[in-house]
């Protein structure tokens, strides 16, 4: 359990890492894109596609599950806060289980559209082809940490009755 | 019944404290199931979360985010603070009016009142702090301040208005001006009654700085009145869109801050990491919020209540307001985005069937959507600007009570009086 | 399959448009219209127009989940390649020309070809006018004023553009505006059915007429488990509502465009081809055919096999070309 865990948060990291690179990939490409038109009177062929296919799908579905360690999910806390704090474990760890059983499905269906786009080669076609798996691939990679970080986050919970967010963490 | 037990299952899960997201997307598919289906829940997991995240408009919310973690991290919005505390500090609520004006200017760059309301928080929230404001003002003013975006242009909100009833774009966003600066100006009036019964919530700087030490504070101003005015500057020009103006800002903003030598390895990753936890938690919730209005849209819910009012036989101005007060009671409960792409193509052909003008119904709404996003439960703009001050969205929500009652007054004045909306694009036409 | 004709049956409808926009009400709820008049009321429709249960290209996704029974599918091309071969610069001069020609392509052969494999079967198809080439500062008098312009472009036009040397610029047609008026693009490629909409009259004095820069192409189409289980009566009123909903809204979009061309020679400046001139750029935009049918071909589409059946379909039509 422990070595699993280890590996699960590099491999959360990592996931993490990418949709940091993603950020900076999305502000380098649309500025390139804005100064090239100006400079060179031309657009950078893709620039617009790539952002929106690759880049938005990738930073949100890869770093959902990061955003779930740091309890980023956002709530109502007026009513949640006055239970004592056992209750508040078993609530979360129920959330936590319904959000996985639906992003189980958002993930199933999303390496369903990946398989089928690697396997009949579909394109969003222009002057360049751009292949659709590759937009798609984020939603099950980053679906299935989350559903694994909402798994490991609801056992914590009852189990071992200790929330282990980690607050304000720096990465 | 099947309509009923998701809605009140969605209810009790906010209240219950399960964050929103899943809230709104796990209701929403219990819904799908009971109502359409397995397929059909299907068919939404897989259409849903994709469509909601690839979008090329909704990168202007990472981008505009970014640049102002950036500006934050720099702590150059912290002079730009220090700055508005020197000028206007000595007016009651002097850095509530500052925040005011800044969400003004950041509002005529963004075209996101969350963007904007993230930015506002990271700045201002550390300096009310500072001088020891209230925290229910504090989140309150930069909660408010954040929601001008939304009608200033550019604005997100005005531009979905118009595709979806494909009333120009153009005069929406020139409409939205004089509102916007009516709005800006009526929170700044409910800062000075405020602060003026009830002085602890900000009280009043004791310092006396020089004319020379205002003048001072005010080189610190020059990398954000740069930024402003590139980006400002570059949208106006025509170098850039709307949405690119995010991007472009942001990194005008890293070039600034490498150049002032404020920037390292771990300040960017900072600026990085916060970007991408507000990003995610909002692209969660849009993704949530269109599985919950999927299901709602499945049942014909939304289309049947729009349907008895247009039945009425009652007068034009009645069939309005109820109109409107609908709409500020879905805004209690659901993101805006996803009640303008539920409700408009039901209420937008009884609007005109009534006669009334479609820009300045685009305006109304758009006024209903700056309220429903300070509004609790589901308050938008107040979980934001809590979230990344760290502060509990309570405090912000008993922060933009008399905000909103000012609000509504402009609403009332907007709908008696629709040349104040239509004068600014009639005149553009000729 | 009497028993059955008791019954109602209701069927889910979805597309992205605005009731406002003439497609939806001249094509879709006119299509709607007529099979319940068809039937005698016993098919019924729910309507979710504009984007109500999903974004433009998550129609034909809807559609086979069942979801909704009949949608929008225009925007899955990355499944429904060849159905662009109709939007290619130079496919046909008017709405009619080309919607007739296509939806007879469809049924011989693209409903086959490329529909079926996605089991859905489409129940009606609509070629819009030619787009043409809007402008603010400059004006497009000939193929080389195209040259070095920065364009809006939507689809397969992006070739045609690319190919003159300008340059092919993706955007939100909601940001067209902005873009023209603070000339972040010189033009944008529109019908000028959808100018008023995005208020581009306003903000260009220049447009071109009767070019051929390519278009779009509306089609609607039925979950195909759902369409073989109708009674064959409810079968028959789809097939000939969908074959007059061809007919109807091609005209209807020909005549609107004639009226709107002979508004805005009274606001812009409107050049206008000759039949030589329009034919001699269609030939100019040959090229952009291979391009896009060699990338298919590559990826294993019969795109050749469709053009030829096109332009065949054209001829036989009495089209010339
Ligand atoms: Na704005
Ligand atoms: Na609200």
């Amino acid at each position: 359990m422990g070595l699993f865990l280890r590996w699960f948060d590099r491999l959360e990291v990592l996931s993490l890492r990418l949709s940091q690179v993603a950020l900076v990939i999305m502000m380098l490409l649309t500025t390139s894109d804005a100064v090239s038109r100006y400079i060179f009177n031309q657009s950078i062929v893709g620039a617009y596609e790539i952002t929106e296919m690759y880049v938005m799908v990738a930073l949100v579905f890869l770093s959902m599950s990061f955003v779930k360690k740091v309890d980023g999910h956002i709530r109502l806390d007026i009513l949640f806060e006055k239970f004592p704090i056992k209750v508040q474990h078993f609530l979360d760890a129920f959330y936590s289980l319904l959000a996985a059983a639906m992003f189980f499905f958002i993930g199933l269906r999303g390496l369903n559209m990946t398989l089928e786009a690697i396997q009949y080669q579909y394109v969003a076609a222009g002057l360049i082809n751009l292949p659709l798996w590759l937009s798609y691939i984020w939603l099950p990679i980053g679906s299935f940490l989350f559903v694994i970080r909402l798994l490991i986050s609801s056992i914590r919970l009852i189990l071992f009755r200790n929330k282990t967010t980690l607050k304000g963490e720096i990465l | 019944m099947t309509v009923a037990i998701p809605l009140l299952l969605m209810l009790l899960f906010l209240a219950f404290g399960m964050p929103i997201a899943f809230a709104l997307g796990v209701s929403g598919s219990i819904g799908l199931l009971i109502n359409s289906g397995w397929d059909s829940f299907l068919g939404i997991m897989q259409t849903a979360p994709y469509d909601s995240v690839k979008s090329f408009i909704m990168s202007a919310i990472p981008m505009f985010i970014l640049m102002a973690s950036l500006m934050t991290v720099s702590g150059i919005m912290k002079d730009l603070f220090e700055a508005a505390y020197k000028w206007l500090g000595k007016l009651p609520g002097g850095l509530g009016i500052a925040t005011v004006f800044a969400g003004a200017m950041m509002a005529a760059v963004s075209g996101s009142s969350q963007a904007a309301a993230a930015a506002m928080s990271k700045a201002a929230t550390p300096e009310m702090k500072k001088y020891n404001y209230s925290t229910p003002f504090t989140m309150g003013v930069i909660s408010m301040a954040g929601t001008l975006a939304v009608m200033i242009p550019p604005s997100i909100i005005l531009i979905l208005y118009g595709i979806l009833t494909e009333t120009g774009v153009g005069s929406l966003l020139i409409a939205g001006i004089i509102p916007g600066v009516i709005t800006a100006l009526g929170y700044i009036v409910v800062i000075f009654i405020w602060v003026k019964l009830k002085p602890d919530i900000a009280p009043k700087i004791e310092i006396n700085p020089t004319l020379k030490e205002k003048v001072h504070a005010l080189k610190s101003v020059w990398p954000v009145l740069t930024i402003i005015l590139f980006v400002m500057g570059g949208i106006y020009s025509g170098l850039i869109t709307a949405t690119e103006a995010g991007a472009v800002g942001a990194f005008v903003t890293f070039l600034i801050i490498l150049f002032m030598g404020r920037l390292n390895k771990k300040k960017f990753g900072v600026a990085l990491s916060d970007t991408i936890k507000s990003t995610t938690m909002i692209m969660t919730i849009i993704i949530g919020a269109h599985i919950f209005s999927y299901f709602l849209t499945l049942t014909q819910s939304t289309q049947r209540v729009v349907g008895l009012i247009d039945s009425l036989d009652v007068s034009r101005y009645l069939i309005l307001i109820t109109i409107v007060i609908i709409y500020l009671i879905l805004g209690f409960f659901m993101d805006q985005i996803a009640i303008l792409i539920l409700t408009l193509p039901l209420t937008f052909p009884i609007i005109i069937s009534l006669g009334f003008n479609p820009v300045w119904f685009g305006i109304i709404i758009t006024k209903t959507v700056e309220i429903g996003l300070v509004t609790p439960p589901v308050g938008m703009n107040v979980y934001v600007a809590t979230g990344a001050a760290g502060v509990k969205p309570t405090e912000g929500f008993k922060g933009v009570i008399w905000f909103v009652i000012a609000d509504l007054i402009i609403l009332a004045v907007l709908i008696s009086l629709p040349a104040l909306v239509l004068w600014l694009p009639e005149m553009m036409v000729k | 399959d009497g028993k059955n004709n008791e019954d109602k049956i209701i069927l889910k409808i979805a597309d992205s448009l605005p009731t406002t926009n003439y497609l939806s009400s001249e094509g879709t709820v006119f299509f709607m219209k007529r099979v319940k008049e068809l039937t005698d009321g016993q098919v019924e429709f729910e309507h979710y127009p504009a984007e109500q249960i999903g974004k433009a290209s998550s129609y034909l996704d809807l559609t086979l989940s069942k979801t909704i029974d009949i949608g929008y599918t225009s925007y899955s091309t990355e499944r429904l390649p060849l159905t662009e071969v109709v939007t290619l610069p130079g496919a046909y001069n008017t709405a009619q020309e080309g919607s007739e020609v296509f939806w007879k392509l469809m049924q011989e052969y693209l409903t086959e070809e490329e529909y079926m494999k996605h089991n859905v079967r489409p129940i009606f198809a609509v070629a819009l006018p030619q787009y043409q080439y809007v402008t603010a500062n400059k004006p497009i008098r000939s193929l080389d004023d195209i040259n070095g312009t920065k364009a809006r472009v939507t689809g397969t036009m992006e070739f045609g553009f690319d190919l003159l040397g300008a340059s092919p610029v993706f955007m939100p047609a909601s940001e067209a505006y902005t873009a023209l008026e603070r000339g972040t693009v010189d033009g944008v490629t529109f019908p000028y059915t959808s100018f008023e909409a995005y208020q581009i009259e306003t903000i260009t004095n220049y447009t071109t007429k009767d070019a051929n820069f390519g278009s779009f192409v509306v089609v609607y189409a039925i979950n195909e488990e759902i369409y073989e289980s109708l009674p064959e009566s409810i079968k028959k009123a789809i097939k000939k509502a969908g074959d007059e909903t061809v007919e109807h809204l091609s005209k209807f979009l020909d005549d609107k465009n004639e009226e709107l061309a002979q508004k805005y020679k009274t606001e812009m400046e409107v050049y206008e081809l000759t039949e030589e001139e329009s034919a001699e750029w269609d030939k100019a935009f040959e090229p952009a055919w291979d391009r896009w049918a060699e990338d298919l071909e590559n990826r294993g589409f019969n795109a050749y096999e469709t053009i030829k059946r096109y332009r065949d379909i054209q001829e036989e039509l009495g089209y010339a070309q």
